[in-house]
């Protein structure tokens, strides 16, 4: 074998919510997107605690099916038809089968990081996530709700974390927003930094800018609508449940009305 | 009159937010909100207390209601509930879910 061959990458370590996962795969085409792809959350570490050994094959590019997700033995698998994702959260190693798609890769990750999440507090969630004064800002709401114009009209003091999907994490006594690389409409990856979270917007589109208290139970309510997760696993259906919970116990949450313009940023302190 | 014991299901996730009771079915991810007498029911449905001693000791201690209708609504939710999963009916005490369930 040639020194060239020897020196090939064969992983890449990705880093969201600070979380490594090394993707190790037997192509430099693949190991290219994902650079290309991840390339603010890339680790320089060449070792994580967890490792996906990825498989290209041909599968769809684009699926529009919901995906499944289940557990047997204690082992997650997740299919749809672009990919298929084995995680084994004890050895916490996991194979990865997919085409050389970005978009298959983003939704393998996300629901890797939602089985990892759903034991320390936290989950991913619809939201656009914005830093202001070191505090973390997210707005939540389901397509069309205005996540991606909000992000737009952030004021220039604000670093995005995502337009699209916000990663929460119970950290002690606080809870911390870490940007995404996960885009919307806005296709820009968030600022790989994290904050402690300062309140949640439901996103309501009205007639003027308004900020209305929301009580615990309604703000559960609409939180749970916009969560990532799967309802075929009650193990993690609970989970992510009592995480919500304790969200909505601790932190404000509001229901956020706004005209789409810059002054709606003046209700966000 | 049979007895009927009632106990929350491991299928079943609830929180008490704000006096507000909300479970959500683990099975497919509905939410039900319930209202004051129903959840009082939820909390005292522990496997080991009769649902008539739930309603004698407990709805009709706390609410100005005549016991006969009360076990009859009382019945009627039970049966919503089981039929959704929710809740295990038996006509002896069943053991109590190991699984978390907090209140807040």
């Amino acid at each position: 074998m040639s020194n060239v061959a020897m020196a090939r990458v064969q992983a890449v370590v990705v880093e969201i919510g600070g979380t490594p996962i090394r993707l190790c795969a037997n192509s430099a085409s693949f190991l290219g997107l994902a650079q290309d792809r991840y390339s603010g959350f890339l680790s320089p570490a060449t070792q994580a605690p967890i490792n996906l050994t990825v498989d290209l094959a041909p599968r769809p590019n684009f699926a529009q099916e919901d995906i499944r997700v289940a557990r047997q033995a204690g082992r997650w698998s997740a299919e749809r038809a672009d990919f298929r994702l084995e995680w084994d959260p004890k050895t916490k190693f996991g194979k990865l089968q997919l085409g050389l798609n970005a978009y298959s890769l983003d939704a393998a990750l996300r629901i890797l990081h939602t089985l990892l999440l759903a034991d320390q507090g936290g989950f991913l969630l619809h939201a656009a996530s914005a830093v202001r004064n070191r505090r973390a800002f997210l707005f939540f709401g389901p397509s069309g709700s205005g996540k991606t114009t909000l992000a737009r009209l952030a004021p220039p003091d604000a670093t995005l974390l995502t337009d699209e999907i916000s990663y929460l994490r119970e950290d002690g006594e606080n809870y911390l927003a870490y940007g995404t690389p996960f885009t919307g409409e806005l296709a820009k990856s968030g600022e790989n930094i994290s904050a402690p979270i300062a309140a949640l917007y439901h996103l309501v589109k009205g007639p003027a800018n308004r900020l209305t208290p929301m009580k615990p139970g309604d703000a559960a309510r609409a939180l749970l609508q916009s969560v990532l997760f799967f309802g075929e696993d009650p193990n993690l259906v609970k989970l992510v449940f009592q995480s919500v919970c304790d969200l909505v116990c601790q932190l404000p949450v509001y229901r956020l009305e706004f005209v789409p313009d810059e002054s709606v940023w003046d209700l966000v302190q | 009159m049979r007895a009927c014991y009632i106990a929350k299901s491991p299928m079943a996730a609830s929180r008490e937010l704000g006096g507000e009771m909300i479970i959500m079915s683990a099975v497919d991810s509905t939410l039900f909100t319930l209202n004051d007498v129903a959840s009082l029911i939820w909390k005292s449905a522990d496997g080991a207390t009769s649902l008539q001693e739930i309603v004698e000791s407990k709805v009709c201690a706390e609410f100005d209601v005549d016991p006969s209708v009360a076990f009859a609504d009382a019945e009627r939710l039970v049966g919503e509930l089981a039929k959704r999963g929710l809740l295990l009916v038996a006509d002896h005490p069943v053991e109590q879910s190991l699984h978390a369930e907090r209140n807040s």
